[in-house]
């Protein structure tokens, strides 16, 4: 292994001594936004909340308040849930998921967009009817998710917690297939 | 610096291994880094692995997990080959001696690695993601200048290597200020953050269940240490790291700081945020951290170290058994427990070895202003046709990991 000097900037002659900073600081940003994005309501993967006792929304902040540019992450209440055809299997687990969670449960908003997305996805004529209380308390009526594009895409990779209280023991055992009823 | 500078290009020329492009610089400092980063790689891959037992057999947690959350739709054996590709890179950061390569080739199973972990992402994923794309991208920079100066190696420079060092310690101090900052919410302040006391009360536990003593008090007695101590070490701990006088009493703070959650069998964070600590210190003081760790011990050094030893194998032994994952699992391979309580206890037998080390250094005043006699021997050494002024005391010489 080649042996640096004691600064380590020796022999700036190179791309080296121009794209060198631009990297390191390009991704120190990116670390930096990664943290503070989901206080705009955007994606963000492993911010540095771990036993913090942040709320998943990041809400509870004393000096960041949090002002969301996008509803895509938001926590929402599910009032009511139609599936066509209401046999199928992802719309009986998410049934059966949506009526264990307690009654005030949010879940989020990419959550749900991935699991509108399974329920469309499994047969040719779905159709997934939703009625979603904000925390606002407004009321949002989705006709039919299965025809609304944005309600087909979500994010593979996103560090928001499924329900705002907590939900994962249930999770888990939807994952273990123990999840019953729908 | 000039002549240091044209000295060190004298060392490399000499060196016909490293004209090699992929002969990347370093030194013992990222050798240090890289190594326990590697282990706490480790840790982190063999804990995802445990988690996923909750839900069944880990060849198909994926597709599992696929009908609950956002996943990508790849197979568990994909999976399991990224995370196996993990497992043996980082043996390998840790056994050879091209660290800077291994770990710049590690980034890639490790970033890819976020995309089969459905269930959760947690918070040093973010810490591994940018510290491994800087030794990745940086170490790419540095290979392919080489290879477009192949012909004259004295103008390949150092400043891929010396960004490597600014950018990862960046990332050390911007997780500690962002984990402050983070920490500013009222539920933080009330205690009721799930792990805030248990770190600091779970250690002593069975001394106070066997003096019959009531938990809630004692609890009610450290939460206020738990919950501004931790403040108060995030925010001054990036500034004992980088000021020259204090960064060895912030790495034995820091050590002593994350040395509870290693004892409560969390093996992935602590290990990886200490592993950044030999970046802030000289070559001189890495070398003598090193030396230190290294050297045969008198029988009552060893007796001591042999009671911390078991010390930490018993907590972290009964720690991990009420580990929620581990309670809940409904399948288990024996083998990835016991590999990765061994893998923690590993890491601790470090955390004390390096923990005493800079005890004793700090004691003898092992300054990096004023270098101890061996580094100034060294210096003398070298400027009689040594190693180019290079400040690495004797003993560290030739030493790998």
């Amino acid at each position: 292994m080649t042996q640096p000097g004691n600064s380590g900037a020796e022999g700036s002659r190179g791309r080296g001594a121009v794209v060198a900073p631009c990297i390191a600081v390009a991704i120190c940003l990116a670390f930096a936004y990664n943290n503070l994005a989901p206080y705009v309501g955007l994606n963000s993967a492993g911010a540095m909340v771990m036993f913090s006792g942040l709320s998943n929304a990041f809400d509870t902040h004393f000096f960041l308040p949090y002002s969301s540019v996008t509803d895509d992450f938001e926590y929402v209440r599910v009032v009511e849930m139609t599936a066509r055809p209401p046999e199928s299997k992802a719309a009986r687990e998410l049934g059966a998921f949506l009526s264990a969670l307690s009654g005030k449960e949010r879940v989020n908003r990419n959550f749900l967009r991935y699991q509108a997305n399974r329920v469309c996805g499994a047969a040719p004529a779905a159709a997934l009817r939703l009625r979603l209380r904000r925390s606002t308390g407004d009321l949002i009526e989705v006709e039919d998710a299965c025809v609304q594009s944005e309600w087909r895409r979500y994010a593979v990779l996103s560090g928001y917690e499924v329900c705002l209280a907590g939900c994962s023991h249930l999770l888990e055992k939807w994952a273990q297939g123990q999840l019953k009823g729908g | 610096m000039a002549m240091r500078s044209s000295r060190v290009v004298a060392v490399t020329a000499n060196d016909r291994q490293d004209r090699h492009p992929l002969a990347l610089t370093g030194d013992l400092r990222f050798d240090i880094f890289a190594a326990v980063f590697a282990l706490s790689t480790i840790n982190h891959t063999l804990q995802m692995l445990l988690e996923q037992q909750v839900v069944g057999p880990v060849d198909e947690y994926l597709e599992r997990w696929r009908n609950v959350v956002p996943t990508v739709d790849w197979p568990s054996a994909l999976g399991l080959a990224i995370t196996g590709a993990m497992l043996l890179l980082s043996l390998l950061t840790i056994a050879l001696p091209s660290r800077r390569l291994m770990l710049a080739l590690l980034a890639l199973p490790t970033l890819a690695w976020n995309l089969v972990s459905p269930e959760r992402i947690p918070a040093h994923n973010s810490v591994m993601a940018a510290a491994l794309a800087i030794v990745l991208l940086l170490a790419l920079g540095e290979i392919v200048e080489r290879r477009h100066l192949r012909s004259s190696p004295a103008l390949w420079g150092g400043e891929w290597y010396a960004w490597t060092l600014i950018g990862l310690r960046a990332v050390c101090v911007l997780t500690y200020a962002f984990s402050f900052v983070q920490k500013m919410n009222p539920e933080w302040f009330a205690g009721q953050a799930p792990i805030t006391t248990s770190f600091l009360y779970q250690p002593i536990e069975p001394l106070v269940e066997r003096l019959g003593l009531r938990p809630q008090p004692i609890r009610q007695l450290l939460m206020p240490l738990a919950v501004f101590g931790t403040l108060v070490l995030e925010l001054t701990l990036p500034l004992l790291l980088y000021w020259r006088r204090t960064r060895l009493w912030g790495c034995l703070l820091g050590l002593l700081f994350h040395l509870p959650m290693l004892a409560r069998a969390v093996g992935d964070f602590p290990v990886m945020i200490v592993a950044f600590y030999p970046l802030f210190l000289s070559r001189g003081e890495a070398g003598e951290l090193l030396r230190r760790c290294v050297r045969p011990l008198t029988l009552v050094q060893l007796t001591f170290r042999a009671g911390l030893g078991a010390l930490g194998a018993f907590t972290i032994l009964r720690s991990f058994s009420r580990l929620p994952y581990i309670v809940d699992a409904i399948v288990s391979i024996p083998l990835l427990s016991w590999t990765y309580c061994l893998s923690m206890w590993l890491a601790w037998a470090l955390f004390i070895q390096a923990g005493l080390a800079f005890i004793g250094m700090l004691r003898q005043g092992h300054r990096p202003g004023t270098p101890d006699r061996q580094v100034t021997q060294v210096k003398r050494n070298s400027s009689c046709g040594g190693h180019g002024g290079l400040e690495w005391p004797a003993e560290a010489k030739g030493l790998r990991w």
